[in-house]
């Protein structure tokens, strides 16, 4: 049996396909979701004393697991606090609070899968974006420069270094609607002018000096197989910086792309160092024919990789999952 | 210096007919017109050295080949790369996760027991997309029962397609979209100019004035539904770009592989649709692609285009082309295929048969 581990409010078709093909192989699977443990108000427990631990849902018989996100940050208890009468602060403490709860909560839960073929372990998917660098630095990858600064002198200098720069999210890439615009943690580029305009210390963030691309890779990483995409973002001003900044009319040519095996090789040291059977890999290639590694996204959206390759990896990862799951 | 290849995208593809090729640009679902000779310096040039390759053609044609490269990059059909061999060819693979991928079901006839039997089916089938046809009249209380029966299946879209007669319930219509989002578009036809009183914003009904009050409205091929995608072009390798993974019931409860085909494999009432879908011989015409069918076979746009087994060319071969068409491969000229006088011979046969049957 095949447990799927999802956010079951999130749409996303590439998941949808995934079971199609479990269907089609009469693959045995079952949902798990944190809606079940935090919004749908069913009883549940884990319990530990000194002769037993046990749960009240069964898990020996999920032999593998297919771990593509528990709970929506955003929206998980909401309706509590629509409720509550207390100062933004509190509140502000509160949710932090009760999300860092809600965290250690569902590592628990995950220790159920202790025994079962995970994709990828809950673990492992908590991405920290600058230790990863350093862990490709050690590894022999090339990296872009990187620094995490409060200070306005600092970024200066380093942008005095680097020429282009741009910040991103030490966290996940993510927008979300606010009356009448968006707040945004994702990849932007920074001009001088904007720096001027820093206060001499600001809140610390993230900065990396441009890479100059050729082209951007996207590698889907699978059981130690590789899947890469080129993107063509080159070719159109507008995802110069972050081809995520889609041209709708004229979308960047996606094509299947050959890694050299020494790349092949350190990523897959990173892969296993990291603990992470599968992901998604962002490199850039320059225009001198370096790799330089940007970051990996243990959940990350398959889906577009897949298609535009016509790598069938809805196909491989089902295919993975029934094998582990008999 | 080092030798550069000019490439095109690997989901942009060259296919040769009899006297033009096309690039099919699978990512950008558009499709260009080449002359042969330069798809063939295309494919050879891809992984060599392409400005040493253009030499090889008189000084006059090295000005076209160029300025044809030229056209290719602008258009972001192909790039250059001194790297050519890490820029593979795309996969050509084809594969689905169903046993039949889409229905047709002429529903008028068919009562409750028999749409139950194809829910059942279609549901094992992991059959997706689904057209109900309604020719003559418009049961909207059998509509609603199949959809409601439709509820434990993976089908992803139900179109309908049903008359608009005087006496239909179009408030009903409006409900049903709303209550089965599975049901993605009505196709409301034979709307006859005075009786066009009823008007939607429903983005989901449209109206069409032509008469679609027989399966024979079927089958036509047209520049206009060609489908230039990467699972149409690779299914349509090997198999049939129209009836693979098909199944119809037709209006008398028979199992098909397309209403206007005459072969049934047996009627609902008395035959398993699971079973003859499983069968060889139900599955024969899922396996003729392109290659096999004549004229097609030399037709730069059979990867992309639609097939049509029921109404072809010459109707005792089942490889002739479909009757349907107008387009002649070998001087690439579109014509209206209804007044070509060497189809009258077809037309007629057809439309014997279907004389025959009512
Ligand atoms: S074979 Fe022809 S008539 Fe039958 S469904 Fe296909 S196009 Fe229509
Ligand atoms: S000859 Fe007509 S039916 Fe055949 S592939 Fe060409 S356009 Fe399509």
């Amino acid at each position: 049996m095949i447990l799927i581990c999802k956010k079951y409010k999130e749409k996303n078709e590439s998941y949808e396909e995934v079971i199609d093909w479990l269907l089609y192989k009469n693959a045995l699977f079952e949902f798990l979701s944190g809606e079940d443990y935090y919004e749908d108000g069913k009883d549940w427990s884990l319990e530990l004393n000194n002769t037993i631990e046990k749960s009240s849902r069964d898990f020996t018989k999920y032999k593998s697991i297919w771990f593509q996100g528990f709970l929506k940050h955003k929206s998980h208890l909401s309706s509590i606090f629509d409720t509550i009468e207390c100062t933004n602060n509190n509140l502000a403490e509160l949710r932090w609070r009760l999300g860092q709860e809600i965290s250690k909560t569902n590592t628990q839960i995950f220790h159920n899968f202790k025994n079962a073929y995970q994709l990828p372990n809950p673990k492992s998917t908590k991405v920290d974006k600058f230790s990863n660098l350093r862990l490709a630095k050690d590894i022999g990858l090339e990296i872009p420069p990187s620094i995490i600064t409060n200070s306005k002198k600092d970024l200066k200098t380093f942008f005095g270094k680097h020429d282009e720069i741009i910040t991103k999210p030490l966290y996940e890439t993510l927008s979300f609607k606010e009356k009448n615009n968006f707040i945004s943690f994702k990849t932007d580029k920074i001009e001088g002018l904007e720096i001027d305009n820093l206060p001499d210390t600001f809140f610390p963030s993230f900065f990396q000096g441009y890479v100059e691309k050729d082209i951007e890779l996207r590698v889907f990483y699978l059981e130690e197989k590789f899947y890469p995409m080129a993107i063509f973002s080159q070719l159109d001003p507008k995802t110069k910086t972050d081809f995520r900044n889609y041209n709708e009319q004229n979308p960047n040519r996606k094509v299947p792309y050959i890694l050299p095996n020494e790349i092949e090789e350190k990523l897959t040291i990173l892969m296993k160092e990291l603990d992470l059977n599968t992901g998604s890999i962002d490199l850039i290639k320059t225009p001198d024919k370096r790799y330089v590694f940007l970051e990996i996204n243990p959940t990350g959206q398959f889906g577009f990789t897949s298609k535009a390759c016509n790598y069938y990896l809805e196909d491989e990862i089902a295919k993975t999952l029934v094998e582990h799951g008999e | 210096m080092s030798k550069k290849s000019f490439k095109l995208f690997a989901n942009c593809i060259v296919v040769k007919g009899a006297s033009l090729a096309t690039i099919c640009d699978l990512h950008r679902g558009k499709i260009y017109s080449i002359p042969l000779p330069l798809a063939e310096f295309l494919e050879k040039t891809k992984n060599g050295d392409t400005l040493e390759d253009v030499k090889e053609f008189s000084l006059e044609d090295q000005e076209t080949v160029t300025e044809y490269l030229q056209y290719l990059e602008q258009n972001e059909l192909g790039f250059w790369t001194d790297e050519p061999e890490k820029f593979p060819d795309l996969n050509l693979q084809w594969k689905s996760p169903e046993h039949i991928n889409n229905a047709i079901i002429e529903i008028e006839k068919l009562d409750d027991d028999d749409l139950r039997k194809i829910t059942t089916a279609l549901a094992n089938l992991l059959c997706k997309f689904v057209e109900i046809r309604f020719y003559e009249t418009a049961d909207l209380e059998k509509l609603a029962f199949f959809a409601e029966n439709c509820r434990s299946s993976v089908i992803r879209s139900i179109t309908v397609f049903l008359p608009l007669t005087s006496d239909i319930n179009t408030e009903e219509i409006e409900n049903l979209s709303i209550k089965y989002p599975r049901i993605v578009l009505f196709i409301l036809h034979s709307v006859q100019e005075k009786g066009t009183s009823f008007k939607t914003d429903n983005p989901k009904i449209k109206l069409v004035s032509r008469t679609i009050d027989h399966r024979n409205h079927c089958g036509i091929i047209d520049p206009k539904l060609f489908s230039i995608k990467i699972p149409v072009f690779t299914e349509s390798l090997n198999h049939n770009s129209c009836l693979n993974k098909k199944l119809s019931v037709d209006i008398d409860g028979n199992i098909k592989n397309c209403p206007s085909m005459l072969k049934s494999f047996g009627n609902l009432k008395t035959h398993s649709i699971e079973e003859v879908v499983k069968s060889n011989d139900f599955q024969k015409v899922w396996g003729i692609n392109k290659e096999k069918i004549d004229t097609c076979k030399d037709c730069e746009y059979r990867h992309v285009c639609t097939d049509c087994r029921a109404y072809v060319e010459n109707p005792d071969d089942q490889f002739s082309k479909p009757l349907k068409c107008g387009y002649n491969p070998y001087t690439n000229k579109w014509e209206e295929w209804s007044t070509n006088p060497l189809k009258q011979k077809a037309i007629k046969f057809y439309s014997f048969e279907e004389f025959l049957k009512n």
